[in-house]
């Protein structure tokens, strides 16, 4: 192939994904791949606890805020046994996200017990993190509606997948919902703070075991067997001459 | 005539019959391999290394049955797709905002582990697509059905992990490591990309 067209599919498929990136919501990975690193899940009322965080921000007017990011472990470090990896809820701020023009302010970020009423039809997963913002006098503060805040929250298990619901003014809003990179992050785009879970649609109860449910052995016996059936054929065909 | 995986092209027979087959078992051999590193790696198979390592050494058991023996990589090829990688990296940081934070993640040894495997698993990916299945199709229908074939073979591989959301992105991810392919003629430079970009992305 001639390199000036090999060059242009190098350019065109790198401005097609800018613009899928940008269509993106923030936190989401430059590709979906690789593997993730992740400690056991941490649930409320278990050892060790989930984190909390909160973050005091100057006042600020719609255009001098700084896209901010807060995560469950706030300034944690590595070694620390609290220390979250990945943190296992996350919120992104845009510039104008906040507005609070002549007060400080504090987001937060905490683990809470589970509402009394959840999604009719759907099953919790995890923690509930109440996310929020209240100025120095008490002031609550939402997000502004064309710059809404992105929030991530791990999940016990990546499969089945997730999706995002928040908890405000007692009832709870469905969010779309995208993986965030490593298999058990997910994140929405809210127009509110509030309380955030992820759920999945499991008809009641808990998650089957690991290896319950399907039959996993046989499906594995199987995909081996497909796995040698190719390798041999495709020796085979290495091998025999062609026409 | 026997080519190289590396500089030029696999062994491959002229018969486009033969390549196309080899084509159709390579893809059964993917399809596979992906869906053992999902049930194996249960019940988050994008955080299990065990399950990461058996399916990079699948794709490459896959990949030496056609007969790849990879050239060694010339230092350019390495360069160019590195500095390929770096460049989509600050292409998603630019258009994604600031929304960076480059922030330790894991103890070091773990992060050597995992370093060693996303690697390992990346250019395992890449002689397999970009190395055994791009010159199987290119023999049997041309480099542009070998592009857009190995692209979407990338991107479909990742769906078990990740969900439906992840094809838009993994297929440009794949037509950019394809084109690497196409303007270097081995696999060094897309699996220097990859390589980097999964490392760079791992450690956000």
């Amino acid at each position: 192939m001639n390199r000036r067209v090999a060059l242009a599919l190098l350019a065109l498929p790198t401005a097609a994904l800018a613009a899928v990136w940008h269509a993106l919501p923030a936190a989401s990975p430059p590709l979906y791949d690789g593997v993730c690193l992740s400690d056991p899940y941490r649930l409320l009322g278990h050892t060790p606890a989930p984190n909390a965080a909160s973050h005091v921000f100057g006042p600020v007017s719609d255009d001098n805020f700084m896209p901010s990011e807060l995560t469950s472990d706030g300034t944690l470090m590595v070694g620390d046994p609290r220390y979250e990896n990945p943190p296992q809820a996350d919120v992104l701020l845009t510039t104008g996200t906040l507005v609070s023009p002549t007060e400080p302010f504090t987001l937060s970020i905490t683990p809470v017990p589970s509402p009394a009423t959840l999604p009719a039809g759907w099953t919790l997963d995890g923690n509930v993190y109440r996310v929020g913002a209240v100025t120095s006098s008490g002031v609550q503060l939402q997000p502004q509606s064309k710059d809404p805040a992105t929030v991530l929250l791990r999940a016990t298990a990546s499969n089945p997948p997730k999706t995002l619901f928040v908890l405000y003014g007692g009832t709870w809003t469905r969010l779309q919902t995208v993986n965030a990179g490593c298999g058990d992050t997910f994140e929405g785009v809210s127009k509110t703070f509030g309380d955030f879970a992820l759920f999945d649609q499991r008809a009641g109860g808990p998650a089957p075991p690991s290896g319950g449910g399907a039959p996993v052995i046989p499906i594995v016996v199987a995909l081996a067997v497909v796995v040698a059936l190719t390798f041999g054929g495709l020796l085979y065909l290495n091998r025999t001459p062609g026409r | 005539m026997r080519h190289h995986c590396g500089a030029v092209l696999i062994s491959l027979p002229r018969h486009a019959g033969r390549s196309a087959t080899r084509a159709l078992l390579l893809l059964a051999g993917l399809a596979a391999a992906a869906s053992l590193r999902t049930l194996i790696g249960r019940p988050d198979p994008a955080a299990s290394l065990p399950a990461a390592l058996l399916f990079a050494g699948l794709l490459s058991a896959l990949a030496a049955a056609t007969g790849v023996r990879p050239a060694r990589p010339r230092i350019q090829h390495l360069v160019a797709g590195a500095a390929a990688g770096l460049a989509l990296f600050a292409v998603w940081a630019t258009v994604t905002g600031s929304w960076i934070v480059i922030r330790p993640e894991a103890p070091r040894a773990e992060l050597l582990v995992w370093s060693v495997v996303v690697s390992l698993v990346a250019v395992a990916e890449e002689v397999l697509l970009r190395g055994a299945l791009f010159s199987a199709v290119a023999a049997a229908g041309g480099e542009a059905a070998a592009l857009v074939a190995t692209s979407l073979a990338f991107a479909l591989i990742h769906v078990p992990l990740y969900g439906w959301q992840a094809v838009p992105v993994d297929l440009g991810i794949g037509f950019v490591l394809g084109s690497l392919r196409l303007l270097s003629g081995g696999v060094a430079a897309p699996a220097a990309a990859h390589a980097l970009l999964d490392l760079l992305a791992g450690c956000l």
